[in-house]
């Protein structure tokens, strides 16, 4: 890397103004923080209501091709079988991160969860049997008609529908939340800044999310993208928490030096 | 047999001490649980943030799940917070319940013990703490000289426990959960564990994602989530796994691939006499080779409806001694007509072939409870056992037993009380027509929706006078409907407590949330009405030396007047209750630590031996000399409790014998039972949770596509199951999340409103006196026709 070629060190003159655009962002966020008086707690609490019933309406509803073809025009959607796009993202375009967009993605997260850390229940239905067809959308991620599939953001574990659960198969009647005063804890709305401008620590365990892009890359949620998506070691900046991930929390120190009393000198 | 191994194990090793916990971040205290649900015993983190549980998260330090839970196990918290809890002591008059205080609930019941001691039964658990088990047996066995008590287990494990002391002389597995990770070859025996025990069938398929091969074989009678997954689904017909057994046993012999050294050297060849007994006779193995050889694999077809291939197939595996085989079985071979047989033989299987006492290679029996292993099998709450192996019917046990509870010479009564299909059928029996049981005490559980064919055992207390039902639960049930006094209990984590799980792990925990309203914990409703007996005059409630039998001392060695709910946290009765038990844990080489060291741990699998350093050390694989310290010197495998008495193993012959109830024109389909992933068991706390009820929110009846088309129903429609013995009302579900063969119907069991054992049969097994739900005959209506 010692030799700069042109390409590079016109990156660099472009990371440099990047770079003070973001800084200004991140003052600005800083700065509500700071009104805000460290971690804003994200209302009282989640309330899981699901009252939508089985399936949000953002969601697309399994069908056959053959329902597929009879049923343009109903539930206001109409299925265009036609290939998507190809877009090629600036990874060095200023994103700018929308603090109402973010509270909409947290109240958006929270219906999906009885708590924040609760595996996400599955907002469409399901292969009863078998895990496959999970990974087709959920593996790399995709992005279709206004829905968005996020990628797995853990280690492929094989059993998917071992801790997310899909909403009524279609034979038994859907039904509404049961009475249930749980309240779960919410998400932290952000990580707490050393100061204005520092890289914000993580507000959340980092078990079973270890793609931190699933949910803060370009096709994660509103509001909580990453800034700078052209870096991807993340933890080189944002600071996890041990006591949150179930490591030791305790630091430890060496006892005092023995510093004689003034007395005895 | 050796004192203890020589070696001193690192106790970080085998028993780490708690890095982390309890610790607090955001104002939220974090602490550990065994998870309150099945018998995998997964450890979770529980989040308490101003007195209310707010969240969970896998305990990445627990051995067993690593950090992983089930869908269940995500929403534990919330089974805290049904807003129909029972808070108060509830009284029936007539048609409704009437508030009464604890003072007069716990009067009521003393004097319903005291008016006739002899007729009082107490219905327990699998899900009872082990401190709450060990308190009803003291009470009962120690207090009352009464042997009437048993657990639902009776309904959910029994004929694995016979099946293990007819193999080895002694109950539980000899592996654990470590095989998991070892083996080349799983085979599940009629056992969906990818829904059942989805933490464990995940610690094997994760291995696959990190490129293992692992041959997963699925013998089942329907395919389920696990079928999905395996390499191998053989289809069987009910009672197939028996020939399938018998099968690969003769293979072996035949072949004479069987692990000759192994077999020469510590098992013996056993069958039953004349009269059928749960020891059986010795035979030898050419009388064994002799009878077995009628099952080729052309018969076992015929008998199973596995292919003759299959059955080779499977012989194959297990004369491969690359391979490391672990079998998993739970209810599917426990519920069982011939369940003692068929574990017998499964074990058969694997010490003929030699795939034991390796890592990986292990025949290993799951359970449904989290604590069947801990409070139904280990402190004996059956009818027949007292506590650590000891048998009530055995005087020096009796006698041993009156020793440790310091009670006169005589006060445990020497003839076995009602199992649980007799207790209740004597309950639900008047007085006049023999039902001796006329007080019944039904602890954490719900039999008025677990029993089989209600409309015999439980729906008739209905229209008995002079039967008293108590019912001490969290919320109203099915049993509850016909309770004449309920008690509101403490759950999980509102109490401390102690689960024994499926891998022997013996696991604790402390209260972290109060329970709501004036709900107290079962175990201190026990004592409270034992001190209320003992004020009233019973005799039973005082020890030799005159004291009350639950006698505890703080440190400065001052009486705990523990039976009042004000004084029953003074001090630590579970620590109390638990040491005085672990005394009785050495006869059978079951050795428990001291209480303080479960604190520590996230469970530790017994034996747990005191090491020369001090230290604790737990046990991995039982009889093999590498692990387990009881071992003789000198011997690489040692069956220390051996029913032949010269440290072998048994392996079994059995003929296969029909079910008891087959299909006919009148009930043309096979009907089977059990669970669903989200619910657990009864339904009674997972249908509280929104997102467990938001994904199954109703039983259903699953069906053959084509046996939905010649009876003209359609998915979705709601059709009558009925048998010889009662009815239920279904939504069918075709090609649902079980797919059953031609002429079979399965029927989960965890829905109050559609109560599939009303049209079960309680045919059971002979030696473990367990029914079998998972076979009988019934039929399919239209609802209009």
């Amino acid at each position: 890397m010692n030799s700069e070629t042109p390409e590079s060190s016109a990156v660099a003159n472009r990371s440099i103004g990047l770079l003070l655009i973001v800084i200004i962002i991140v003052s600005v966020i800083g700065f509500i923080v700071g009104i805000n008086q460290g971690v804003p707690k994200h209302d009282g609490g989640v309330v899981f209501t699901g009252g939508r019933g089985p399936m949000s309406p953002d969601v697309l509803p399994a069908m056959s091709y053959d329902d597929m073809r009879q049923s343009e025009g109903q539930h206001g959607r109409v299925y265009q079988m036609h290939e998507l796009p190809r877009q090629t993202r600036d990874l060095f375009e200023v994103v700018t991160v929308d603090l109402e967009a973010r509270r909409a993605s947290l109240d958006a997260r929270s219906e999906r969860r009885a708590y924040n850390g609760a595996p996400p229940v599955i907002p469409h239905t399901v292969d009863q049997i078998g895990n496959d067809s999970c990974l087709i959308c959920h593996g790399a991620g995709f992005a279709v008609d206004g829905g968005v599939a996020r990628e797995v953001p853990h280690p492929y574990l094989a059993n998917c529908t071992q801790c997310h659960a899909p909403p009524a198969p279609f034979p038994l009647p859907s039904v509404a939340p049961v009475a249930n005063s749980f309240r779960g804890i919410a998400a932290p709305f952000e990580g707490e800044r050393a100061w204005p401008g520092a890289p914000p620590t993580i507000p959340h365990s980092t078990w079973m999310r270890d793609n931190c892009l699933s949910c803060h890359g370009p096709a994660g949620w509103l509001g909580m993208e990453s800034t700078h998506p052209w870096r991807t070691a993340c933890l080189q900046c944002h600071a996890p928490s041990a006591d949150l991930d179930q490591r030791p929390a305790a630091a430890e120190f060496l006892a005092p030096l023995p510093i004689a009393p003034a007395d005895r000198k | 047999m050796a004192a203890a191994a020589g070696a001193v194990v690192s106790a970080s090793e085998n028993t780490f001490a708690l890095p982390v916990l309890p610790s607090e971040e955001n104002g939220i205290r974090w602490d550990k649980a065994p998870c309150r649900f099945c018998g995998t015993g997964c450890h979770v983190q529980v989040g308490v943030q101003e007195g209310r549980v707010v969240a969970i998260a896998g305990d990445q330090h627990a051995d067993v799940n690593r950090g992983l839970l089930c869908v269940k196990g995500y929403h534990v918290g919330s089974i805290l917070y049904g807003e129909d809890r029972l808070t108060t002591p509830l009284l029936r008059r007539g048609a409704e319940f009437v508030e009464i205080s604890w003072d007069e609930a716990i009067d009521i019941v003393a004097k319903r013990i005291m008016a006739a001691p002899d007729e009082f039964a107490i219905y327990g658990s699998g899900q009872w703490t082990i401190p709450e088990g060990y308190a009803a047996q003291k009470l009962i066995k120690g207090g009352l000289s009464n042997n009437h008590i048993d657990p639902n287990a009776r309904l959910c494990m029994a004929s694995a426990v016979t099946g293990f002391l007819a193999t080895y002389g002694v109950d539980e597995p000899a592996g654990c959960y470590d095989d998991l990770d070892a083996c080349t070859v799983l085979i599940t025996w009629g056992n969906n564990p990818a829904e059942m025990h989805p933490v464990l069938f995940s610690r094997v398929i994760d291995r696959r994602s990190r490129g293992e091969r692992i041959i997963i074989i699925d013998i089942s009678t329907r395919e389920t989530r696990t079928s999905a997954e395996a390499d191998e689904y053989l289809e069987m017909k009910p009672h197939g796994d028996v020939p399938i057994a018998l099968g690969i046993m003769h293979l072996l012999i035949e072949r004479g691939t069987y692990d000759k050294e192994f077999v020469e050297q510590f098992c013996n060849f056993r069958a039953h006499g004349e009269t059928p007994t749960l020891k059986g006779e010795a035979i030898s193995f050419e009388e064994y080779k002799k009878r077995i050889a009628a099952y080729t694999p052309e018969r076992v077809e015929e008998l199973s409806g596995v292919p003759a291939e299959k059955i080779r197939m499977l012989a194959d595996l297990f004369e491969d001694r690359d391979h490391r085989i672990t079998s998993l079985w739970c209810m599917g071979m426990n519920q069982h007509t011939m369940g003692t047989a068929i574990n017998t033989l499964v074990h058969g299987v694997h010490l003929l072939s030699g795939q034991f006492g390796r890592p990986g290679a292990s025949p290993t029996s799951l359970t449904g409870q989290p604590s069947a292993c801990g409070t139904a099998r280990e402190v004996g709450t059956l009818s027949h056992l007292l506590p650590g192996g000891r048998l009530v019917a055995k005087a020096e046990h009796r006698a041993d037993a009156e020793r440790i509870w310091n009670l006169p010479p005589g006060r445990i009564n020497p003839n076995i009380g009602h199992h649980t299909l007799k207790m209740f059928e004597n309950f639900t029996t008047s007085k006049e027509e023999g039902g001796d049981i006329s007080t019944m005490w039904v602890q954490v559980t719900n039999p008025g929706q677990t029993l089989p064919n209600l409309n015999k055992l439980f729906n008739p207390k209905r229209g008995l006078k002079d039967k008293f039902l108590i019912v001490s639960d969290v919320y109203p049930t099915a049993t509850t409907r016909l309770a004449d006094l309920i008690l509101p209990a403490a759950m999980w984590v509102e109490k401390n407590g102690i689960f024994g799980n499926s891998e022997r792990r013996t696991q604790q925990w402390f209260r972290q949330v109060m329970p709501p309203g004036d709900a107290r914990d079962d175990c201190w409703m026990t004592i409270a009405v034992a001190r209320r007996l003992f004020d009233l005059g019973h005799p039973g409630m005082k020890d030799k030396d005159g004291a009350f039998i639950f006698t505890v001392h703080d440190d400065d060695g001052n009486e705990v007047p523990i039976w009042e709910w004000e004084h029953y946290y003074d001090i630590n009765v579970d620590q109390r209750l638990f040491n005085e038990y672990r005394l009785f844990s050495m006869m059978k080489h079951k050795h428990l630590a001291p209480y303080d060291e479960y604190v520590k741990t996230r469970g530790m699998r017994w034996p747990v031996t005191q090491q020369e350093d001090g230290s604790w050390r737990e046990t991995r694989f039982r009889f093999a000399a590498f692990d387990d310290p009881f071992v003789e010197d000198g011997k690489a495998f040692d069956f220390y409790h051996s029913t032949s008495g010269d440290g072998r193993a048994q392996i079994w012959f059995h003929e296969y014998q029909p079910p008891p109830e087959m299909p006919d024109d009148d009930f043309p389909f096979w009907l089977n039972t059990g669970r669903v992933l989200e619910h657990w068991h009864t339904g009674t706390m997972t249908r509280r949770v929104s997102q467990l009820t938001r994904a199954m929110p109703s039983a259903y009846v699953e069906m053959h596509p084509d046996d939905a088309e010649e009876l003209d129903v359609r998915n979705g429609e709601t059709v009558i199951v009925e048998s010889r013995r009662g009815s239920a009302m279904l939504p069918v579900w075709i090609a649902g999340r079980g797919h059953p063969p031609r002429g079979q119907i399965f029927v989960p069991f965890f829905d109050e409103s559609k109560l599939i054992n009303d049209v079960t049969l309680d045919a059971h097994d002979p030696f473990s006196k367990q029914p079998d739900f998972k076979k009988c005959a019934a039929r399919v209506r239209k609802t209009g026709g």
